[in-house]
């Protein structure tokens, strides 16, 4: 009798030991992250609006998810996740990238991803929730302008040159979601019309004065490419242009941006014009003041 | 006694106050746009000038009234090449001095007899003069080259004030 109670107990002291471990199931489903905003913003707007349109016509595939946090969205996909019993297949995150940080990162509501948040525990606590339900099989997408870039931004006055670490936020990324495969881009990420269509809606270079400055030369030089990072082969590969599908899958374009001669007659024409004095330094100061490169941005 | 007494309480108040004021009373001079030596860019707020650097708010006039807190960017005479500075409510000063040319006729017009006819064209000048001493007034800006030069800039001080 004792025997068996003893057995009894180490059966369930085993079972309590199994850790955590993925959802094995086939149906995967696709997720759109937007952050939430209390004031106005046009390229997160649009990019919801656009979504959200695509959402009706691909219900059963795809989701948007507006969240103010890394923890608001969390709960969202997982809540989604557990009533669908399903994996993610793809995951983007629509967020802005910031320039004057000079770090590549990427935002979810408040929370600000970069190469040491994103190796903060603490920080990726909610974010880590969703490795249950990543696997080899997962595309993350960081949406965020300069989010997978490598390059070395120039010294500026008495900002010392100082690397992007994109690759750094990249694989910590993919650590985060159980190896996940993870694209990030070394340029601008746009949101025109027709982002969720498989076309070149992401590539294109922003019209304004400020990014026409010799400061943003290795963006310029890089325009239109992507890293790729794979989890499953632990090394980076080299992809084309990236683009959506109408159902949320992280797609890729045969041709790369640049490969068009028309895209690439504009683009050295504008590499050529750059002018010192178009970006305001001013800027690099407020952020020189702000949050530091762990913690919220906000 | 009493009165030396009196006299230190006046003067420790007196002292305070001025220092809560002096505080809250820091207000930017006018905006700025600094060109480096390097050609970069710095466009802010003047705060004020010190004997070789300005003291510049790293942002725009709406996060300054939106009380947005920067630190104060230091820039030394040395650093700097040019300095463009366009003053506060010039907008509406050129719109008033504008108004008043505009108004000349009908002031001609009151030391003459008949006032008809510059009446009618005090009408057309009026707004016109209005319009165009704001439009002038928003574009007028001021430009010291400094080109790293300490009496350059002390030039450029004496301009400020």
């Amino acid at each position: 009798m004792k025997t068996i109670k003893l057995l009894i107990v180490f059966l369930f002291s085993a079972f309590q030991l199994v850790p955590a471990q993925e959802k094995k199931t086939d149906l995967r489903l696709n997720f759109l992250v937007s952050p939430r905003l209390d004031h106005f913003d046009a390229a997160p707007v649009s990019f919801q609006v656009q979504a959200r349109l695509m959402q009706f016509f691909h219900k059963k595939k795809m989701y948007v998810i507006i969240a103010r946090s890394s923890e608001d969205m969390a709960s969202q996909i997982i809540a989604i996740l557990e009533i669908r019993k399903a994996m993610i297949g793809n995951i983007w995150f629509d967020s802005h990238g910031h320039f004057t940080r000079r770090r590549s990162l990427f935002e979810i509501g408040n929370d600000e991803f970069n190469y040491k948040s994103i190796r903060d525990s603490c920080f990726t606590i909610h974010l880590k929730k969703l490795s249950l339900y990543c696997d080899t099989n997962t595309n993350a997408g960081i949406g965020s302008c300069y989010g997978g870039a490598t390059y070395s931004l120039p010294a500026v006055e008495e900002f010392p040159e100082q690397r992007m670490n994109g690759d750094s936020l990249m694989i910590g990324l993919s650590e985060v979601l159980n190896n996940a495969s993870v694209y990030g881009s070394e340029s601008f990420v746009m949101t025109g019309p027709g982002i969720l269509n498989a076309s070149y809606a992401f590539s294109g270079n922003p019209g304004r004065k400020k990014f026409k400055d010799p400061v943003y030369e290795p963006v310029w030089k890089k325009l239109g490419e992507w890293n790729c990072y794979s989890g499953k082969e632990k090394k980076f590969t080299e992809t084309v242009t990236v683009s959506l599908n109408q159902d949320g899958r992280i797609s890729f374009k045969h041709k790369n941006y640049l490969e068009f001669e028309k895209n690439r007659e504009k683009w050295v024409k504008k590499l050529s014009r750059l002018k010192r004095g178009n970006f305001n330094i001013a800027t690099l100061y407020q952020e020189k003041n702000g949050p530091g490169p762990v913690g919220k941005s906000k | 006694m009493k009165k030396t007494i009196c006299q230190f309480i006046f003067f420790s108040l007196t002292l305070n106050l001025f220092c809560q004021a002096g505080d809250k009373t820091i207000k930017p001079v006018c905006k700025i746009h600094i060109t480096t030596l390097g050609e970069n860019g710095l466009r802010g707020l003047l705060l004020f000038t010190n004997d070789s650097s300005v003291i510049v708010y790293p942002g725009s006039r709406k996060q300054w009234n939106n009380g947005k807190k920067f630190n104060a960017v230091v820039f030394n005479s040395i650093r700097i090449k040019r300095i463009t500075i366009k003053k506060n409510n010039r907008a509406l000063k050129g719109m008033t001095i504008g108004t008043a040319v505009g108004a000349l006729p009908m002031l001609a017009g009151s030391k003459d007899g008949d006032k008809s006819g510059l009446q009618e064209l005090t009408q057309l000048t009026l707004p016109v003069g209005g319009l165009t001493g704001a439009m002038l007034g928003l574009t007028e800006q001021k430009s010291f080259y400094i080109d790293g030069s300490i009496i350059l800039f002390r030039e450029f001080k004496k301009n400020i004030k």
